[in-house]
């Protein structure tokens, strides 16, 4: 029995210094961070008046999970087309995504659609088109109808068609994979 | 005379069946004190006894004729004796036993060693699935194979994931041991299957109901015992080949084990095993399930050496898989959720392939375990268990922002334990024995650089522990305590950042139980059992949708321990023509950790989703289980076996939600001719009945749970002989009307059918001392 007493100490010596070795831990995040996303953090558009060059900005911000933080109201004047484009970003990453869904024009595209209050007061026609010919919504008009006037929303939603080709006449109910899906408050008037 | 007597014997053996008897004593070789609760079996009936206080036994009945007898002690090796029986006459035998050398496997209190065992030994409902049944589901994952037992169902995310589901619960408030070491991955999710090869396991036991003294924390709805063979103790080389076919995902799988004890070395006994699974689409009886292929590659090595006082052994294992989920179940939005319950099928036609692409999980789980067992000259009994295991879980989204969804991970975690575990067994005293522990546990999990979903922690765990059994007569009484505590740090997200957390928590664990043997085939066991367990990190710290539920997940930083108080009640009979196990229980569940709707719902990038918070309440498990079977004929039985749950949200007066539906199932076994060649056959057929859940919180759930249905199985065994090679050879039939159904606790039921008909091929084939040996 005795021969085995060094065997079972040094066992014991192995396992309370694996069990004790937490001194250097691998589990603190590093400078590379731990679970970095590719997440959409900040929502822009840009609306300008090609009368005066004035411009309307309106921001919507999301935390890590997507949660909505606070959004901006587009405030609208009756009577303008505006010309509009959307920016994306990643605040955590400092990563401009507008640039990948530029990249990428063949599998996505934007909708807007104007809701509540505002359904009849907004016309949204997209103006930039992929390789097919096909709309995708980076840049677009918004034109207010004169002397309309009232409030309430406008839906964003972007498709990603990385499972299917995007086709001619895509609607929302069609999309494959939504990246995009909020409303902007609009006040006309 | 003595020749008229054995001839009358013969020809009236009924008439004479309880005029001759087999008067035994069961006693330690060495120091000839008797050993009382031993087990006396007799082999090929189902005939025992176990010994009286001063060792002795008695089978009567037995018609004249030679028998085998066994002696079964814990901690000694088993006795055999050969006995003849002559009518009218008592026979007496004597059992010296010699403590086992070694039995590196932990010697526990288990079923399923002999059913006579079982009346006297198991204090709460354990249901064992030993090496024949094995068999004849073999290369079926551990969840499906699990669900043949009373009480234990599982929870389905198509056809390779299955988690069990013991009386109600699963995931982190299962304990699953993989040769003796608590078996560690992301159980947290209900789509993260056990890392278990399902050729591996020679037995497999489930504890049914909180056994927190013996297996710390988490071990609040049960515990899933997973064995290897044991290795062997002749000298010798032999293995042999499994190989299985399932037509409906047209999946082929195949195992080889090779083991042996070389006669060089006394002691020493080695095995190596490995086995691959490759499956493509499953099919519904109407259409292809999308991307539900997979394939599995494992392998394992065990080395024992054994001195008669030491033994060591070492088990390392891998497990690796790479599955693939099925397309449309990955929904991102609550309208395209709502989408895909309202079509009622796939929005494409699959057609049928091998590929696995995403969404998939890629999963690898290696375990290497150093056993060392040393018995000291009073007959103590040390044992040492050191595991190491390493989890790797990655899992692709369908969808990925500016790249391909294969290039890069949707989250990356690899979670690496140590466990250690130390008992000291105390010889028995009189009636008397006990055992006192230790065990420690370190676990670190880290997330690589892309992808998050839960975050970083370091887990220190650290437990002690006593347990004592006492049988008096017809009685066996048990009793344990046990403290544990965790101290945990984790560093969740933080607009950009990470913050660092900790969290420490301790408490008791206990057991009070016992048994009364009150007539010879006939037992009551019952058990109260308190344990707890902290929250998980997804408890804690989980924010964000969950793919295919379309729930915005909130954890809770605050999140006290569970405690679970459970109260069993379990009725034994083994006679010779009937056997039956009932187990009534209650298990009152203090600040149950569950998710539950909050009022809001929480306006994210991509829409609107309901937020669904993890929060604390007292709820309620109450339940039925058990099974019955009844010899019709020598070779003809039927049994039955049900399951029944019932979960309530006492402080919110409403169902638990994800509660298995009740589940009866009937089954006949019939032996059909034997010979020289075909050695035993048995047909096996099955009629499986689940009824709806109803019992449902209402506006939580977004589909109504499915209808109840009825499956009907064949299966068919044999035994042949083929030249030197005994071979076995299995044929079955799973869903043999192709009925279209779904499952309310499948997670893939708000979008398709499951499977349908599957016809299942096994052959085993032995060679060397597995084919000689038997």
């Amino acid at each position: 029995m005795n021969r085995f007493i060094p065997f079972f100490r040094s066992l014991t010596f192995l396992f309370v210094s694996a069990l004790l070795f937490v001194a250097c831990d691998s589990t603190d995040p590093g400078e590379t961070g731990a679970g970095e996303e590719e997440v959409i953090s900040n929502v822009t558009i840009t609306l300008t008046n090609p009368a005066d060059n004035s411009t309307v900005t309106a921001e919507a911000v999301f935390d890590e999970a997507g949660v909505e933080q606070s959004v901006e109201t587009i405030a609208l004047t009756p009577g303008v087309t505006y010309d509009g484009v959307i920016t994306l970003r990643n605040r955590f990453e400092g990563e401009d995504i507008t640039e990948e869904v530029d990249d990428e024009r063949d599998e996505h595209q934007f909708f807007y659609v104007a809701q509540g209050g505002v359904s009849n007061a907004l016309t949204v026609a997209i103006t930039d088109t992929d390789s097919n010919g096909f709309p995708v919504g980076l840049a677009f008009t918004i034109e207010v109808t004169s002397g309309a006037s009232g409030s309430g929303d406008l839906r964003v939603v972007l498709g990603h068609y990385d499972e299917r080709p995007k086709e001619a006449n895509e609607t929302i109910d069609t999309i494959p994979e939504t990246d995009i899906d909020f409303t902007y408050p609009v006040t006309v008037g | 005379m003595g020749v008229f007597l054995i001839a009358a014997g013969l020809h009236s053996g009924v008439l004479s069946a309880n005029a001759q008897s087999i008067r035994g004593r069961v006693l330690d070789a060495t120091t000839q004190a008797p050993l009382a609760h031993a087990n006396v079996v007799v082999a090929d009936t189902r005939r025992g006894a176990a010994t009286s206080a001063d060792g002795g036994f008695a089978i009567d009945g037995l018609p004249p004729g030679t028998y085998l007898l066994a002696a079964q002690y814990v901690g000694y090796e088993t006795a055999l004796r050969t006995v003849e029986v002559v009518a009218g006459r008592t026979a007496t035998v004597e059992f010296p036993l010699n403590p086992s050398p070694l039995a590196v496997e932990e010697i526990v209190v288990r079923a399923g060693m002999t059913e006579e065992e079982l009346l006297t030994r198991a204090r709460q409902s354990v249901a064992t699935l030993g090496p024949d049944v094995l068999e004849r589901t073999r290369g079926q994952t551990l969840g499906e194979t699990l669900k043949q037992l009373p009480g234990v169902t599982t929870m389905q995310t198509g056809p390779s994931i299955s988690k069990p589901v013991v009386r109600g619960l699963h995931s982190q408030r299962v304990v699953v041991l993989n040769a003796g070491v608590p078996q560690e991955g992301q159980q947290w999710g209900g789509e993260h299957a056990p890392e278990i090869d399902p050729f591996a396991p020679a037995r497999i036991e489930v504890v049914k109901g909180a056994a927190g003294v013996e297996h710390g924390v988490g071990a609040i709805g049960g515990v899933i015992r997973v064995e290897p063979r044991v290795l062997p103790t002749t000298p010798g080389l032999g293995g042999r080949v499994d190989l299985n076919g399932f037509s409906n995902s047209r999946q082929g799988a195949g195992a080889v084990l090779i083991e042996g004890a070389p006669a060089q070395v006394e002691g020493f006994a080695w095995r190596a095993q490995a086995s691959v699974r490759k499956a493509g689409d499953a099919h519904t009886p109407d259409y292809v399930i999308g991307n539900s292929a997979f394939e599995e590659r494992n392998g394992a090595l065990a080395l024992g050496y054994q001195t008669a006082r030491t033994g060591l052994k070492l088990y390392a294992s891998r497990f690796a898989t790479e599955l693939g989920i099925y397309r449309g179940s990955h929904v991102n939005t609550l309208s395209g959720l709502r989408r895909a319950i309202d079509r009622d099928r796939p929005a494409v036609d699959y057609a049928f392939s091998y590929a696995i692409d995403a969404p998939k999980q890629s999963v690898t789980h290696d375990l290497v375990s150093l056993k060392g067992v040393h018995r000291l000259p009073r007959g103590d009994r040390l044992e040492v268990q050191y595991g190491i295991q390493r989890n790797h879980r990655q899992e692709f989204d369908a969808h990925r922002r500016g790249g391909d969804p294969l290039d890069e991970p949707a989250f990356d975690l690899t979670l690496n334990t140590h466990t250690l575990d130390a008992k000291w067994r105390l010889p028995p005293r009189r009636n008397a024995f006990g055992v006192v522990g230790l065990s420690g546990m370190n676990q670190a999990n880290v997330n690589a650089e892309s992808g998050y979903l839960i975050p970083n922690f370091r887990a220190l765990t650290g437990g002690a522990f006593a347990h004592g059994t006492w049988i008096p007569g017809n009685w066996t009484l048990e009793a344990g305590a046990r403290f544990d505590t965790r101290w945990m740090k984790a560093f969740p997200r933080a607009d950009g950042a990470f913050e660092r957390r900790t969290h420490a928590y301790r408490s008791l664990s206990g057991v009070v139980g016992g048994i009364w043997q009150f007539a010879p085939t006939w037992s009551v066991a019952t058990n109260v059992a308190t344990a707890w367990r902290p929250p998980s990190v997804n408890e804690l710290y989980s924010y964000g949708v969950h793919h295919g539920t379309a729930q915005f997940e909130i954890g809770d930083a605050t999140l006290s321990s569970e405690r679970s108080i459970g109260v069993d009640a379990t009725l034994r009979h083994v006679g010779d023509r009937v056997r039956l196990e009932t187990s009534f229980y209650t298990n009152w569940m203090n600040d149950f950790i569950h998710l539950f709707p909050t009022r809001d719902t929480l306006v994210t990038i991509r829409g609107v989703f309901p937020a669904f918070q993890h929060q604390q309440a007292q709820a309620v498990l109450r339940g039925l289980d058990g099974h019955v079977e009844f010899d019709l004929r020598p070779a003809w039985a039927v049994g039955a076996r049900a399951s029944v749950v019932r979960g309530t949200n006492v402080a919110a007066n409403m169902p638990l939600i994800g509660m298995p539906a009740d589940r009866l199932v009937l089954h006949s076994t019939v032996r059909l001719f034997e010979g020289r060649r075909l050695r035993t056959s048995e047909l096996r057929p099955e009629l499986t009945l689940v009824r709806k859940q109803t019992r449902v919180p209402e506006g939580v759930d977004y589909a109504p749970p499915p209808a109840g249905y009825a499956l009907v199985g064949v299966q068919y065994h044999a035994d042949l002989q083929v030249g030197n090679t005994p071979l076995q050879v299995g044929l079955s039939i799973h869903n043999l009307f192709n009925t279209r159904y779904r499952d309310y606790l499948s997670r893939w039921r708000y979008y398709i059918d499951e499977p349908g008909r599957t016809l299942v091929v096994r052959v085993r084939i032995p060679f060397g001392t597995a084919a000689s040996g038997g």
